[in-house]
C-alpha cells in the first residue's frame, strides 16, 4: 500500500505573512437595500472578508501534518544518548565466545555481531552506559571503563539531543 | 459483528537460537527510555520476533512518552499512538480497517501483525475495559501487557499490578500504613482466561529469557484471533534497583516465584522454567529500595502469598487440563 | 434508480452512511441515536453494505474505534447521543489533531443529571472547541445529505478533520418525512474514496502522533487553527457540487428565510427551525417583517455569512437550545458567537436570546409570536431589557 504525500503540503493550512484584521469601522461601506431589492443585492457583503487574517508559523517550529513522522530505518538518528553513559563496556575478543547474550540483552541494541569479522560490535552513538551487558556477559569478557579515558569520550554533546 | 472470510497471514517460524533470532532490529537505538529499562528491552524483543510486517499500537505511558521524545520515534515499523484508555479499541479499530480493506481488494498485502503494547495500567487498570472488549470481538491482534508493576512515566504510582508491600508515590510507608502498598496486585492473565470465549493463546514471559519470550510472541501472533502476554518487565527506576541488574531482577522473579512463566493455550496450562527449588522472595526483594522499608511479618505475607501461587501451579501440572467450548 | 421515501433523522443517517460506502462502523446503544446502529447493522448483515460493524464497549471506544480504522486508511462512521458525547469526550482532540476525518452522527440528548431522554443541543455544543467540523440538520434530507457532504469536506486534503453530523433527537431523529435517496452513480460522483495521506502500513512504516516537543504546542495549534480558514473554502465547493449533482438548492453556511426585508429576525439551529418557518409566516400576515437565520455549519462558524445577513434588522432573537451555565449570557451559547459575528458591524442589531427547546420541550409557535413580542418591545424601547428569557417560565411578566 503506497502512502500519497503529494496533498500534505495543501493539508497544512495557509503559510503566509500575517496582517492583522482591520477594524470594520475605517474601511465599509454600509448598504442599506430598499425592500424591493434582491436577495443578491441585500447580502452584499459589510463585512471584510480578511476579517480573520493568516497563520504563519515559522518553519523551525512547524509541526508535521497530523504529527505524523517517518519510522527511522536502523537507528533514531534524531535521538542521540551517546552523552548519557560515565562508562562504556570494553570487550576482550579473545575471551567472547560469541555467545550473543550482549546482544540480545540491550534495550538500546547497542551490540551486534559482524558476520564478516565474527566479531561483536558497539554502538557509541548510543550506548548509555547501563551495564547490563557487562554484568550478564557469561565469559567475563566485558569490563566497565570511565568514558572519560577514551579520546572519544562523550562529555557532552553541542546540542542537546 | 466481523464477517469471515479467508485473508492470507505470514506464519513466523519459531527461533531456534539467539544466532538463528532475526539480525534486524524493529525497535532501533535512540529512545529516551532510561538506561536500563526493562520495557524498552521488552519492546525490542517483541520488534524483533514480529518483524517488519507489523504495525504497532501505543498507549501512554512510558513506551510512549520516553520512546516518541521528541517527535521522533524508534519503531522502524509502522506504530499509533493511542490513549491510555483505550489501546484495545484503537487495535480493534485498524484491525477491522485492514478486513474491510483487504476484502474490498484496497489492500492485497498478508494481514499485517497488529500488536497493542500497553502498561499495567493501559490493560487491567484505565485501559481495562478496551483490552477485555479487544478480547472478546476476537479481533486477529496480539495484546501485550508490559507490565514495571507501576504507572512508571508519571513518577512511579501504583497500579493494580503493584506487589503488596511495594513503595510508590502514591503508597508510600508510614506510620499508619506501615507496608506502603496494602494491596495485593490484579493477575492479568488470569482475567483474560477466565472469561473471553475468543481467546485461544495466552501467555506469560520475562525479558531475561530471550528465546522463550520471542518464540511466545511468534505463537500469539500466528493465531488468528486475539491472544494475550503478560510480560514481565524490571524497571530500575521505580523499583529502585541498579540499572545493570535489570536481566538478574527478571531471573530472579521466576526463581522466587514472585514470576511464573506458563501458556495457556486452548484451556490447557503449560509452565516452562519451573525452578526445581523455589528461592525465599526475600532473594528478590533485598535488591529493590521499594521493599527496603519492610518487616519480617510484610515480607512473611508476602511469602504466603507467592507460596498459595505456587502451589497452584503444582496443582495444575497434575490435574487435567481445564475444558473450555471449542472455537 | 433515485427514489423517495418516508425516513426518520436516524434512517437517513443510516442511509447516508450505506451511500458513503463506509467501511468500518462502531456501534454502542444510547437513546435517541441507536436506530442509525440498528440499520446499519441490518444493511451489513444482508450484505447490503461491505463493512465491519464492531460492537464497541462503550461511547469512548467508538469514537477510538474509529480513529484507528482511520489511521489504517479506512473511511469509519460512529454516533452517539447525551452523555455518551461527552463520555468519548477523550478522544475528540487526538481525532481532530491526527487529522482522521472520520463521521460521528449525533441525534442530542439532554445530559444528565437525571435521565432525560428529551432533545437539547449541549451535549455535541460542549464539544464545539476540539476541532471538528460540525452542524446541525433541520429535516431528515438534510441529515442524509449532511452525512455524503461531511465526508466530502471532512477528507478533503485540505481539512481532513473529522466531524459532528447532529441532528435534533426525537423531533428529528424519529419523526420520518420525505427524503429523496440518490443513485450510487451520483455518490461516486460527489464523494470520492477515502484516501489517507499517511496511512499506517505495514509496508510503508509511518509514526503517528510521537511526543511533541513543548515549544510545538503552539504551532500545532495554530496549523489546526490555520486549516479552519481554508474549511469555508472547501465547504463552498462541496456545497456547490452538491446542488449540481443532486439537484438542490443548499447555501453552503446558512438557511434564510424571508431575510430580504426583514426588519426582525430569528436565529436558530436544527429542527425546530422548521417550527420557526411557520411562525415567520404567521407573524408576517400580521404585518411582521420577521425572517429566520438558520446556520448549517457551526464549526467553522460561519461568522462574516452571519453578519451579513443580520446586519438590516433591528433586532434578532437567538433561540437557545443548549445551555452554557455562568456564561456571559447566563442562558445558551449561541448568543455568545452570534455576538461576536456582530460586533464589527457599524450598525449592530440587538440582539437576545430564548432558552427553548431543552429537554425535549416541543418549541410552539406560540413561543416565537412571544419572542417576535419581546423583540418589538426591545425596539420600541431602544432598550435589551434582559439578554435571556426562559421560554414557558415568563410571559405573563413580560408582555
Amino acid at each position: 500500500m503506497k502512502s500519497k504525500t503529494q496533498k500534505t503540503q495543501k493539508a497544512k493550512g495557509t503559510v503566509k505573512s500575517v496582517k492583522k484584521g482591520t477594524a470594520m469601522s475605517a474601511k465599509a461601506k454600509v448598504q442599506r437595500p430598499s425592500p424591493k431589492t434582491t436577495s443578491a443585492a441585500a447580502t452584499r457583503a459589510v463585512m471584510p472578508e480578511d476579517l480573520f487574517g493568516t497563520i504563519n508559523v515559522p518553519e523551525h517550529r512547524a509541526v508535521p501534518f497530523g504529527a505524523i513522522t517517518p519510522a527511522p530505518v536502523r537507528q533514531q538518528e534524531l535521538f542521540i544518548t551517546s552523552n548519557w553513559r560515565i562508562v562504556r563496556p570494553v570487550i576482550d575478543h579473545e575471551k567472547c565466545t560469541r555467545c550473543l547474550t550482549c546482544y540480545i540483552a540491550c534495550p538500546d541494541a547497542c551490540w551486534s555481531f559482524n558476520e564478516k569479522e565474527e566479531k561483536m560490535e558497539w554502538n557509541w552513538k548510543f550506548c548509555k552506559g547501563c551495564q547490563i551487558c557487562i554484568n550478564e556477559c557469561p565469559a567475563d569478557a566485558l569490563k566497565a571503563v570511565p568514558e572519560l579515558d577514551f579520546p572519544d569520550g562523550v562529555v557532552r554533546l553541542e546540542k542537546p539531543f | 459483528m466481523t464477517q469471515a472470510f479467508d485473508y492470507k497471514k505470514q506464519i513466523l517460524e519459531p527461533i531456534k537460537s539467539l544466532r538463528g533470532a532475526p539480525r534486524d532490529e524493529m525497535y532501533v537505538p535512540g529512545h529516551r527510555t532510561c538506561s536500563g529499562c526493562g520495557p524498552a528491552l521488552n519492546y525490542r524483543l517483541v520488534a524483533k520476533a514480529a518483524g517488519q510486517h507489523t504495525i504497532f499500537i501505543g498507549p501512554t505511558g512510558c513506551m510512549y512518552v520516553a520512546n516518541s521524545s521528541y517527535l521522533c520515534t524508534p519503531y522502524a515499523v509502522s506504530w499509533i499512538h493511542a490513549q491510555i484508555t483505550n489501546g484495545g479499541a484503537v487495535t480493534s479499530g485498524i484491525e477491522a480497517a485492514f478486513k474491510v480493506l483487504a476484502r474490498k481488494k484496497k489492500y492485497d498485502g498478508p494481514f499485517p501483525n497488529v500488536i497493542c503494547m500497553a502498561g499495567d495500567g493501559g490493560s487491567v487498570d484505565i485501559g481495562l475495559q478496551a483490552m477485555s472488549a479487544l478480547m472478546y470481538r476476537g479481533h486477529d491482534a496480539l495484546f501485550i501487557c508490559y507490565d514495571n508493576e507501576s504507572y512508571a512515566n508519571t513518577g512511579v504510582q501504583t497500579s493494580p499490578t503493584t506487589p503488596y508491600g511495594a513503595q510508590t508515590t502514591f503508597t508510600p510507608p508510614g506510620k499508619m500504613i506501615p507496608e506502603g502498598k496494602t494491596l495485593f496486585p490484579k493477575d492479568p492473565p488470569q482475567l483474560v482466561i477466565g472469561g473471553h470465549p475468543a481467546v485461544k493463546y495466552v501467555a506469560t514471559t520475562c525479558i531475561s529469557y530471550p528465546l522463550d519470550l520471542m518464540n511466545k510472541v511468534r505463537k500469539a501472533l500466528n493465531y488468528d484471533g486475539p491472544t494475550f502476554l503478560h510480560m514481565l518487565a524490571p524497571c530500575p527506576k521505580g523499583w529502585k534497583f541498579d540499572e545493570k541488574l535489570t536481566r538478574d531482577m527478571g531471573r530472579l522473579a521466576v526463581e522466587t516465584g514472585m514470576w511464573t512463566l506458563y501458556e495457556w493455550e486452548n484451556g490447557e496450562y503449560k509452565y516452562t522454567h519451573i525452578p526445581k527449588k523455589y528461592k525465599p522472595v526475600s532473594e528478590y526483594m533485598k535488591f529493590q529500595g521499594r521493599f527496603n522499608h519492610l518487616k519480617e511479618e510484610h515480607i512473611a505475607k508476602m511469602q504466603a502469598f507467592v507460596d498459595q501461587k505456587i502451589s497452584r501451579i503444582k496443582a495444575i501440572a497434575v490435574e487435567a487440563a481445564v475444558p473450555t467450548p471449542k472455537a | 434508480m433515485a427514489q423517495e421515501k418516508m425516513l426518520s433523522g436516524c434512517a437517513a443517517a443510516a442511509q447516508g452512511a450505506k451511500y458513503a460506502e463506509v467501511e468500518v462502523i462502531c456501534s454502542f446503544p444510547i437513546r435517541p441515536y441507536t436506530a442509525i446502529m440498528m440499520e446499519l447493522s441490518k444493511m451489513v448483515a444482508n450484505g447490503e453494505l461491505n463493512a465491519e460493524f464492531l460492537h464497541g464497549e462503550g461511547e469512548h471506544a467508538q469514537v477510538s474505534v474509529a480513529l484507528g480504522a482511520s489511521a489504517a486508511g479506512a473511511r469509519a462512521y460512529t454516533g452517539s447521543s447525551g452523555v455518551g458525547v461527552t463520555y468519548a469526550f477523550e478522544v475528540y482532540s487526538p481525532a481532530a489533531g491526527g487529522r482522521y476525518p472520520l463521521q460521528m452522527a449525533i441525534a442530542d440528548r439532554t445530559l444528565d443529571p437525571p435521565g432525560d431522554f428529551g432533545s437539547e443541543h449541549t451535549d455535541a455544543m460542549s464539544a464545539r472547541d476540539q476541532g471538528w467540523l460540525m452542524g446541525w440538520a433541520a429535516t431528515p434530507q438534510e441529515v442524509f445529505d449532511n452525512t455524503l457532504i461531511n465526508y466530502r469536506v471532512g477528507e478533503d486534503p485540505r481539512v481532513m478533520l473529522p466531524q459532528f453530523v447532529c441532528q435534533d433527537g426525537y423531533f428529528l431523529s424519529h419523526i420520518p418525512d420525505k427524503v429523496i435517496l440518490p443513485e450510487m452513480s451520483q455518490v461516486r460522483e460527489f464523494l470520492p474514496p477515502y484516501s489517507a495521506p499517511h496511512p499506517l502500513s505495514p509496508t510503508c512504516p509511518v509514526s503517528h502522533g510521537p511526543q511533541i516537543r513543548p515549544d510545538q504546542g503552539a504551532p500545532m495549534d495554530a496549523q489546526r487553527a490555520a486549516t479552519f480558514l481554508d474549511v469555508p473554502k472547501v465547504i463552498k465547493e462541496a456545497t456547490s457540487d452538491f446542488n449540481r449533482i443532486f439537484g438542490r438548492k443548499y447555501n453552503p453556511f446558512l438557511e434564510t428565510y424571508k431575510m430580504e426585508d426583514a426588519e426582525y429576525a430569528f436565529f436558530i439551529q436544527g429542527a425546530h427551525a422548521n417550527t420557526c418557518k411557520n411562525a415567520v409566516n404567521h407573524l408576517r400576515k400580521q404585518g411582521l417583517k420577521v425572517g429566520m437565520v438558520r446556520p448549517r455549519w457551526i464549526r467553522p462558524w460561519p461568522t462574516v455569512e452571519i453578519a451579513n445577513a443580520l446586519s438590516k434588522v433591528k433586532a434578532v432573537a437567538s433561540v437557545e437550545t443548549s445551555t452554557s451555565y455562568g456564561g456571559a449570557m447566563r442562558g445558551g451559547n449561541l448568543i455568545h458567537e452570534l455576538r461576536a459575528s456582530l460586533y464589527d458591524l457599524p450598525k449592530r442589531p440587538m440582539v437576545t436570546s430564548f432558552m427553548a427547546g431543552l429537554g425535549g420541550d416541543v418549541v410552539l409557535l406560540e413561543d416565537f409570536h412571544y419572542m417576535a413580542k419581546i423583540l418589538q418591545k426591545m425596539v420600541k424601547d431602544r432598550k435589551t431589557h434582559k439578554v435571556v428569557y426562559w421560554v414557558g417560565f415568563e410571559e405573563e411578566k413580560e408582555v
